[in-house]
């Protein structure tokens, strides 16, 4: 392969060629896009965090529920219901369960459903 | 501290910790390059002022995936070359292959003496429409070289050719460039 630096003509002729301008609307331009552009991205971000919330707290929700649920079952409100999960199945099967104990898991459950909404309610605000 | 003497890499750090108005330092600092090369590749500035908008938010939306192994000037000339790549295989599948065409060269020992005696207006008119016909890459390559005066090392590293593969492209593209030139000249 010959040298490439017998290329001076070539040099040359790009060197003549003349300079193009932008517009001087383009930084502008490109400025707003790239602001409108951070902004959907924002928006974007705070919808995905929303979901990430929504989904996290009926997942805590859920959670609190069921350790609420077994924690009465196994140490009551003042006795527990069941001492296994055989015993704890059969409690629920037959519903022996009185009052004192599902109206307590009852008003906690709902609780944490209105405190899920509640949430939710203040965060579109 | 004065926003304009900062570095690429320093204007880089301060975009990604959310300030997007230094972005337009380093569109100021690029975009006559990105332009001029564009220009050069599509042959229509008004086209080419929308490619290198497009370019531009590409760069942006892309910053936090620069690494900064490499020098900026560098990576934003390859996210360039390859919107440009992907942009003209779209629009300008009638170029000729540069294998055939440089078989066609003959040397002419005065080439460069009739170049010097032709007016200016016509070599660059010459030199348009000859450029207007390469394929991509070699145009690529070529105005990276000559006109923005890169070096092989780093067209290489823009266009992941080897320096070898650069080097040889240059050449046929330049045999071929002289060869077209010729061709007008004796028109």
């Amino acid at each position: 392969m010959k040298n490439i630096e017998e290329d001076k003509w070539l040099k040359d002729l790009f060197s003549e060629q003349p300079e193009t301008d932008l517009s001087s609307r383009f930084e502008s331009k490109l400025m707003q896009r790239i602001v409108v552009l951070e902004a959907e991205q924002t928006e974007k971000r705070e919808v995905r965090n929303r979901k990430l919330e929504l989904v996290f707290g009926v997942l805590g929700s859920v959670l609190s529920a069921v350790g609420i649920v077994l924690a009465f079952a196994f140490f009551g409100w003042y006795k527990p219901l069941a001492s296994s999960w055989h015993e704890l199945m059969d409690q629920f099967s037959t519903m022996k369960m009185d009052a004192v104990v599902i109206l307590p898991i009852a008003i906690i459950f709902m609780l944490l459903i209105f405190d899920l909404f509640a949430r939710k309610y203040m965060e579109r605000r | 501290m004065d926003m304009t003497e900062l570095s690429d890499i320093e204007y880089i750090h301060r975009i990604r910790q959310g300030d997007t108005n230094a972005f337009v330092h380093l569109v100021r600092r690029y975009q006559r390059m990105i332009f001029s090369l564009v220009v050069k590749m599509v042959g229509n500035e008004a086209e080419a002022e929308d490619i290198t908008q497009e370019i531009f938010i590409k760069v942006y939306q892309s910053l936090s995936k620069f690494r900064e192994d490499s020098k900026f000037s560098t990576w934003i000339y390859r996210v360039a070359c390859n919107f440009c790549f992907s942009y003209l295989r779209k629009s300008r599948e009638h170029v000729i292959s540069l294998n055939e065409e440089i078989t066609l060269v003959n040397e002419c020992t005065d080439f460069e003496e009739q170049l010097e005696n032709a007016a200016k207006e016509e070599r660059i008119q010459w030199l348009d429409a000859v450029l207007n016909e390469l394929p991509a890459e070699e145009l690529w390559v070529v105005t990276l070289y000559y006109k923005e005066n890169v070096s092989v090392h780093e067209i290489s590293e823009i266009t992941t050719l080897s320096e070898s593969n650069v080097k040889v492209k240059l050449y046929r593209t330049r045999k071929w460039i002289k060869s077209e030139m010729e061709k007008r000249m004796r028109q």
